[in-house]
């Protein structure tokens, strides 16, 4: 059994954090996180704090595209909470071309009211601190903060603790299927779960998608929420 | 918090009563402090537990029931059904609390009580939206109130809900012997009593208190002398419902199970009731024992539980409509004797009559009033002022009790319908010999009756001249041929040829006029023809086919194809039910299936064949 934990997601990401060496940066709140204790194996679902983050961008490439908007929203007691949602317009981009704008229907207009994405990155990852970061299809999200991370602070990929609401849905699919060609998108995967459907391209609402999505995925488990987390974990690193 | 901020829940929180009714502002207040979770199928929300928050739910998808303690239905809930907020309204009796499960998983937005009750002591007149809404829910109990399960013992049978403790004994045992056997042997209720290996009677516990004790009877005389004689009995695989039906119906509390002449068991309303929670099935003992209208008027979830049974559990259509007119019949009995005791006794003979659909056990869930009163003879104009004041008693009671009025006003409340038997007779007389348009519309409504409470004379009598004056003239029948036979059912129906334009009905069917009346028609003809007093539809055919006026085949033909458009007509309306819409009468062909298209044209085609059989036959040519 101590093997099989040495070997787990969990316990890997546990030792990566304590090599990873870099303890200081002058941008302090990004490092928080990496530094926070991580769930137990034994933690149930339904005891840890989420919060489910989304990003619009202008593009797939976090080197060429920028960030347009951040959206989270906060799972705390197997509850989404709204009144710890944030959605945040980034300032100070001059990417915004009329074709993504028609996309994500931001405007430069509301990006002028928005603010900087240094002061958007430091307040999303002081609010994030010890909790566990969902995205539906995490690897843009942490694309985008890494990259973020790597040309302003030059730190290395940070070991963040992300958990994917797709690589979830997707691992549900194949478990059924091998071959099934579901469909994995965010709407898709809502639309199976009897989720109600919302208009896309905001950042807040796909968060909060997701973030439904997740405690519905959560109830799919064999023993529901009382589920380990180390488990959901171990599911949604399975590309 | 930012306007575009999560504009899907504030815009979903801002269209569902009663938030529609605040200012946008505060919608957008309330939105903030929302929480939503998510419950899988069967999950409970347990409202009445005092160590959490409390909440005002609101279902943002799935579907959601919500249960007493006791585990009594209390309402069904869907997208934008808001629970929970019992808390608002000090009047509600809430003392048990309720748990709320859901059937489907669900999205629930939850809006903390608290956030509520500082928005009301700012603005009170807030409250007032939540606090009507409360009520409505609450006096809303349109949806159904026994679940899946529990309908679903109506179809089963009675063997699986029986008990195998009956007392058998002979009928020369002394009463004493029968009850030692009862009480001391078999603990039961109720012995089944044998002579010559055949059942000849039983007795209940009730029976020995009533005819034995009170009466002072001797207890070494024989049991066969206080016995019921030939008593009710049903089989092991009779339907619960057709147990439940006789129970109903003779008012007896105990049925012997009987198979091949051997008791298995006994049926009784005591332990249906305990084990099963069955009171739909004695909805009608609950009307004997309503005291007024409202209370009558609350029955009515529990009817419409009862047809939505008969009509999932596949029961024939022929029962279906006579369990409805048993219903119908309580409300009617029941609102008859409240008014009597307010009244007084009623000053002379008279007897209560039901007709059209009511009189002929066809009751369905759209089933109007139709009625009327036949009055002794000898009743005075005084007289008829105690009438009139019970036909509009009971007519507007029936009406609150969801029965609407009858739009032809053929009630007793029009003075033409509430006559002495005499002048009753003068009808019939004048109808049949003159059919004329109206005359017929008349007759073809009072040409079924039947006795719902009083005089059953009168309705013999009405019966009898009716025959002789049809028997007298040879013309009437074929009148009314001609009249039935001009509407044809739809033969071209997916052509749209006969689909009609009526308000909200686009383009539908009306399954009723062009297709049930036809048949029923037909019946009544039949039954006229060959002189039987059956009204039920079926039966009038069976009568006919009995005479030999309609041929084998004709027979089930006819038969198969009233049978398949009723509870095509049924499950329509309980589909309607279930959607939480009017049921009507009105079917869209585009949801016909490939095999009701099928069928419905092979019933159509049959009654166009009789039609014309009919014709030939009765005709005026």
């Amino acid at each position: 059994m101590a093997l099989l934990d040495y070997f787990h997601p969990l316990s890997v990401l546990k030792r990566q954090r304590e090599s990873f060496l870099i303890k200081d940066s002058s941008m302090q709140s990004l490092l928080k996180p990496t530094k926070a204790e991580l769930p137990e194996l034994k933690a149930l679902c339904k005891d840890l704090t989420y919060v489910v983050l989304d990003i619009e961008t202008t593009g797939f490439d976090p080197v060429d595209d920028d960030i347009l908007s951040m959206g989270w929203v906060v799972i705390n007691n197997q509850q989404i909470d709204l009144a710890n949602c944030q959605h945040l317009y980034i300032k100070n981009c001059d990417k915004v071309k009329p074709e993504s704008a028609v996309i994500n229907h931001i405007t430069p207009q509301m990006l002028d009211n928005g603010i900087s994405l240094h002061e958007a990155m430091n307040y999303f990852f002081t609010q994030l601190g010890d909790r566990v970061l969902v995205a539906h299809g995490s690897v843009i999200e942490s694309g985008f903060i890494n990259y973020y991370a790597k040309k302003y602070w030059q730190l290395p990929t940070l070991p963040l603790l992300w958990l994917d609401t797709l690589c979830l849905e997707k691992h549900f699919a194949t478990a059924i299927d091998h071959y099934s060609d579901v469909d994995l998108t965010l709407a898709g995967t809502r639309k199976r779960y009897g989720l109600p459907e919302y208009n896309s391209h905001n950042a807040l609402v796909d968060a909060l998608g997701a973030a439904e999505l997740l405690l519905a995925q959560q109830k799919r488990l064999s023993r529901g929420s009382r589920d380990s987390f180390a488990r959901l974990y171990r599911l949604s690193q399975k590309k | 918090m930012d306007e575009s901020l999560l504009p899907n829940v504030i815009q979903f929180i801002g269209q569902i009563d009663p938030f529609d009714k605040l200012p946008k502002a505060v919608v957008r207040d309330l939105a903030e402090v929302v929480k939503i979770i998510y419950v899988s199928q069967g999950e409970v929300v347990d409202l009445s537990s005092d160590n959490q928050e409390k909440h005002l739910y609101i279902v943002r998808s799935g579907a959601m029931e919500q249960r007493k303690k006791s585990g009594v239905l209390r309402a069904r809930l869907e997208s934008e059904d808001l629970f929970g907020f019992t808390f608002l309204d000090s009047d509600v009796d809430d003392d048990q609390g309720y748990q709320a499960i859901a059937i489907e998983p669900c999205l629930l937005y939850l809006i903390p009580h608290s956030a509520l009750q500082s928005l009301f002591t700012k603005t009170p007149e807030y409250a007032e939206h939540f606090a009507s809404q409360a009520q409505v829910r609450l006096n809303s109990a349109l949806d159904v109130v026994w679940s899946n399960k529990e309908k679903g013992l109506f179809i089963r049978k009675v063997k699986d809900v029986a008990s195998g403790r009956i007392a058998v004994v002979t009928a020369d045992m002394s009463i004493q012997a029968v009850a030692h056997e009862m009480r001391m042997i078999k603990r039961t209720s109720c012995a089944v009593i044998y002579e010559d290996n055949k059942i000849v009677g039983l007795i209940t516990d009730r029976d020995m208190t009533k005819r034995v004790i009170v009466e002072g009877y001797p207890i070494d005389n024989p049991i066969k002398d206080v016995m019921t004689s030939n008593p009710l009995t049903v089989a092991p695989d009779d339907l619960v419902l057709q147990a439940a039906s006789l129970m109903m119906q003779y008012n007896v509390r105990n049925l012997p199970v009987v198979e091949d002449n051997k008791v298995v068991g006994l049926l009784t309303t005591t332990h249906l009731v305990q084990n099963h929670r069955m009171q739909a099935i004695f909805l009608i003992e609950k009307i004997k024992y309503a005291v007024s209208v409202k209370e009558l008027a609350e029955l009515n979830p529990e009817r419409q539980a009862i047809f939505e049974a008969l009509v999932e559990g596949k029961v024939v259509p022929e029962t279906i409509g006579k369990v409805m007119a048993m219903i119908f019949d309580a409300y009617t009995r029941r609102l008859i004797n409240i008014m009597i005791d307010q009244l007084g006794q009623p000053p002379c003979e008279f007897a209560w009559i039901v007709a059209g659909s009511h009189a002929r056990n066809e009751v369905h869930c759209l089933t109007d009033q139709d009625s009327a009163i036949v009055l002794a003879d000898n009743a005075t104009a005084n007289d008829r002022i105690y009438f009139k004041h019970l036909a509009e008693f009971v007519t507007q009671g029936l009406n609150r009790c969801d029965y609407p009025l009858c739009t032809g006003f053929y009630m007793p409340t029009t003075e033409k319908w509430c006559q002495p038997l005499s002048m009753w007779k003068q009808y019939y007389k004048k109808w049949v010999a003159n059919p004329e348009y109206e005359r017929l519309l008349n007759i073809s409504v009072f040409l079924e009756i039947r006795t719902a409470f009083g005089n059953q004379q009168f309705e013999h009598e009405l019966h009898e001249s009716m025959h002789n004056h049809i028997r007298a003239n040879a013309e009437f029948l074929g009148i009314l041929v001609k009249d039935a036979t001009n509407t044809s059912p739809p033969l071209g129906i997916f052509n749209s040829l006969v689909l009609e334009k009526s308000g909200e009905n686009n383009k539908t069917l009306n399954i009723k006029k062009y297709a049930i009346n036809l048949i029923i028609d037909l019946a009544r003809i039949y039954a006229l023809a060959v002189g039987s007093d059956a009204l039920q539809t079926e039966a009038r055919f069976q009568a006919a086919n009995d005479a030999g006026v309609l041929s084998d085949d004709a027979f089930k033909n006819i038969m198969g194809a009233y049978r398949f458009i009723l509870s095509f007509r049924y499950s329509h309306q309980l589909t309607a039910l279930k959607e939480g819409k009017v049921p009507n009468n009105h079917i869209n062909p585009d949801t016909f299936g490939s095999f009701e298209r099928k069928h419905l044209k092979d019933a159509f085609r049959i009654i166009a064949d009789q039609q014309d059989a009919a014709k030939l036959r009765f005709g005026n040519i």
